[in-house]
């Protein structure tokens, strides 16, 4: 033993150690009454949570009752055939069926507006001002700072998230879905969905609220708060494979998945269901409630760090920006996995190409013909290859019995094309002939064929690609999955500072900024794909066009700042920071699971690749 | 399998506490904040009972869930030093008769240690165990744990007048 293996023993062995009182019964009574505490607070928590959740049920529940009583189903041919004359849209606008009925269209979405703002309202503030964090509570010249800070944070947190709410309630409610009757329980069940969804979220928010405590820095809370989230991405799996096997037993709408290509791990992240969505009224919805939800959470998270971070810059003099940023010859080897994180899009792009994108439905819906209601078997198949610039729609529609094929021979070509078959029509002459072969420009008004045999009828059609840079999504996630590699501790060679919080936090700056220039350029191409029908004219009604498009609202400049802080580098960050960690260091019992949760995902979506096994129930009939 | 009891949780909060809160505070600044850690972990170990191999294993998983919060506070006290210089020291520092000299200067370069470093030195010669046991605690590879201690060593040899101290100790 060394002279300093000596001095070092002598100097540490417990008799040279401080000493310590001795143990007596006040202090385990002491640990014993801080759980009960703990416990009190987390069940308040809870009630918190259930509250919230409970306004949301309610909301949701207005949403779908609404609609109940608009169950009469519409007389399609008669506004079709009008408006083939007319040289105008096919299908009336959501505005329209709305007014029609004599309701303002959503009319109810302030209610929803108002009520979704006080849940998260309420958490929110009561998690910030529990997290006094560096702004101590026993430093009285830092009071003030601190209820500044937390008021701020929480309202903006708030704020985003009850924007994402609101925004989820809104395109939940369909107003000719509901008008069809057809889609009345697929639009409670959709509401049902998406109530799960902000269930899990709020108790994962209140379930990390209840770990802040005063003297807990405000760095770490926001911290917890990410991760809540990404653990609410992650139990969101089991949750939604769960509802949508229970609402497999409602035979009538049946989805079978046949998507062709490995990428699903990535559309169970970003695009669970794998296709497009437009609602009845032919609005484009672009985005699923999967997408809607992360800019729901994560937008809130970033309102509130970047907010945070900013307020904390002026009052404290912190530096805003990324904390950590990689150091000594690490650098490289972050810098590299960045790289590839920004080259992944090319490659989801070329991966993409080699797959043309396949998706059948299968849905058995009841019709109205002349006076009597007979049941047709709606059969479509869906191959999408956007970087081609086509997609082939096929419809296969069968009578169940020898009455309805003939009551199916009976229904004109204009009588076909309606939503219950998932023909939908945006009303700028996206459907295509297609005997003729993709073909562009507004003169082009033809948009089907339809070849009657014997037992069924075969409806084709060929359309632009609905989202054109759909790859978009997949390659962010991808690219924040790279990203999130330069967030373990280790490869940064960062020396302080909680691995997941800090660095997911880090990296979120350069999330935002990725993020923004995503959007900015896909916000341009959807203006150019306005105006592709109209030869490209810059003079026609744009507004109008905009307004009947949700999908424009929900892409507008204001919904991308909102989601974008984070949404990369925000929710799904945190989760695939676990998963990461669980692959270099099975120690930690979170990141084993973690690493479950994604095992779990690949063999959910190999199940469905392979054996076509129901895995997505809920959509619109419409595609 | 073994879960243990909160009967077993305060026979070793009794057992082993106040050895827990000295290896606390070699790794934390302050007695105070020592026995703060000590406390958050059994009030966890309390919420959330772990299962372990054997009882056997509850003295190491305490002793491994100590180290760890100790690192997560060692960060945090980074963070509000930075921001409270000036306003308010957050150590609390031991008794003045709580260590001796040699000891409170051994304790100082100790405490300048990084925290990886400090605590592979901390476990070896403050609970006497070996490379091995050392890296299951730390949750690392024995070869980080030698590499560790290596530096550690290098870093307190070059600090501390060890054929000094060693004199005096004799003496």
């Amino acid at each position: 033993m060394t002279s300093l293996d000596t001095t070092l023993a002598e100097a540490i062995t417990p008799p040279a150690n401080p000493i310590v009182p001795a143990t007596t019964d006040a202090d385990w009574a002491r640990i014993e009454r801080t759980v009960v505490v703990r416990a009190r607070r987390r069940s308040a928590a809870f009630r918190v949570a259930m509250l919230g959740f409970l306004i949301l049920v309610t909301i949701a529940a207005f949403g779908g009752l609404k609609g109940s009583d608009l169950d009469t189903v519409p007389d399609t041919a008669a506004p079709a055939q009008a408006a083939a004359e007319a040289g105008t849209s096919v299908w009336p606008t959501t505005a329209e069926v709305a007014a029609e009925a004599g309701e303002r269209p959503r009319s109810q979405t302030w209610l929803a507006w108002l009520l979704a703002f006080g849940g998260p309202l309420a958490i929110g503030v009561r998690a910030w001002l529990r997290a006094p964090g560096h702004l101590r509570v026993d430093v009285p010249s830092q009071r003030w700072a601190r209820l500044v800070l937390a008021s701020a944070t929480g309202l903006i947190g708030a704020v985003g998230l009850g924007i994402g709410l609101g925004l989820v309630l809104m395109v939940s409610y369909d107003p000719l879905a509901a008008q069809t009757g057809t889609s009345l329980l697929l639009s409670m069940m959709r509401v049902v969905r998406i109530s799960i969804y902000c269930l899990v979220v709020l108790l994962a928010v209140a379930h990390q609220a209840t770990r802040l405590k005063p003297g807990r820095s405000v760095w770490r809370s926001a911290s917890f708060v990410v991760g809540a989230m990404g653990w609410a991405w992650l139990w969101m799996f089991p949750v939604s494979l769960i509802n949508q096997i229970v609402a497999d037993g409602f035979t009538w709408h049946r989805t079978v998945a046949t998507e062709g290509s490995t990428r699903g791990l990535w559309r169970l992240f970003v695009r669970f269901d794998g296709v497009t969505h437009l609602n009845s009224s032919g609005a484009e919805v672009g985005v699923n409630s999967w997408t809607v939800l992360a800019f729901v959470t994560v937008g809130a998270v970033g309102a509130v760090w970047v907010s945070r971070s900013l307020i904390r810059a002026v009052l404290v003099g912190e530096r805003f920006g990324p904390v950590i940023w990689p150091t000594g010859s690490r650098r490289w080897l972050t810098f590299g996995l960045v790289a590839a994180g920004l080259m992944l899009p090319l490659l989801a792009v070329i991966g993409r190409d080699a797959h043309a994108q396949s998706v059948a439905y299968l849905v058995t819906v009841p019709v109205e013909v002349g006076s009597e209601d007979v049941n047709v078997r709606v059969e479509r198949n869906i191959i999408e290859n956007p970087f081609e610039d086509w997609t082939l729609v096929e419809v296969v529609l069968e009578g169940s019995s020898s009455r309805s094929v003939d009551r199916l021979q009976e229904l004109s070509d204009e009588q076909l094309l309606r939503p219950e078959f998932g023909f939908s029509e945006r009303g700028d002459g996206y459907w295509r002939h297609r005997s003729d072969g993709p073909q562009t420009g507004p003169s082009d008004r033809e948009y089907w064929s339809i070849e009657r045999t014997d037992s069924a009828v075969i409806v084709r059609a060929e359309k632009d690609p609905i989202v054109q840079f759909d790859w978009l999504n997949e390659a962010l996630f991808a690219s924040s999955v790279l990203l999130l590699a330069g967030t373990s501790r280790r490869m940064q060679g960062a020396r302080e500072g909680s691995v997941m919080g800090r660095a997911a936090a880090g990296w979120l700056s350069f999330g935002v900024s990725v993020w923004l220039l995503a959007g900015l350029v896909r916000s341009i191409v959807r203006v150019e794909e306005l105006l592709v029908p109209f030869g490209g004219s810059p003079t026609i009604d744009l507004l109008d066009q905009v307004t009947n498009l949700e999908v424009h609202r929900l892409w507008s400049p204001g919904v991308y700042i909102a989601g974008a802080f984070g949404f990369g580098a925000g929710a799904l960050v945190p989760a695939a920071a676990l998963g990461l960690a669980a692959v270099f260091r099975l120690t930690n019992r979170r990141s084993v699971v973690a690493l479950l949760s994604v095992v779990f995902a690949v063999v959910v979506v190999e199940v469905q690749r392979r054996w076509g096994v129901v895995i997505d129930v809920g959509n619109d009939l419409v595609e | 399998m073994y879960t243990a009891t909160a009967f077993d949780l305060e026979h070793a909060y009794r057992r082993d506490h106040a050895r827990l809160v000295g290896l606390a505070a070699w790794l934390v600044d302050g007695r105070g904040l020592a026995e703060e850690v000590v406390h958050d972990v059994f009030v966890r170990v309390v919420e959330n009972p772990p299962t372990l191999r054997d009882s056997e294993q509850l003295g190491s998983y305490l002793r491994a869930a100590v180290v760890n919060h100790c690192r997560s506070r060692v960060r945090r006290l980074v963070l509000e030093r930075r921001h409270l210089k000036g306003e308010r020291d957050s150590t609390d520092p031991l008794p003045d008769d709580a260590l001796s000299e040699d000891s409170e200067h051994v304790r100082a370069a100790v405490l300048a240690l990084p925290m990886r470093q400090r605590q592979a030195i901390v476990l070896r010669f403050y609970d006497d165990l070996t490379v091995d046991q050392i890296a299951e605690a730390l949750g690392v590879s024995s070869g980080s744990v030698k590499t560790h201690l290596h530096r550690a060593k290098q870093m307190l040899a070059s600090v501390l007048d060890t054929e000094r101290l060693a004199e005096r100790s004799e003496v």
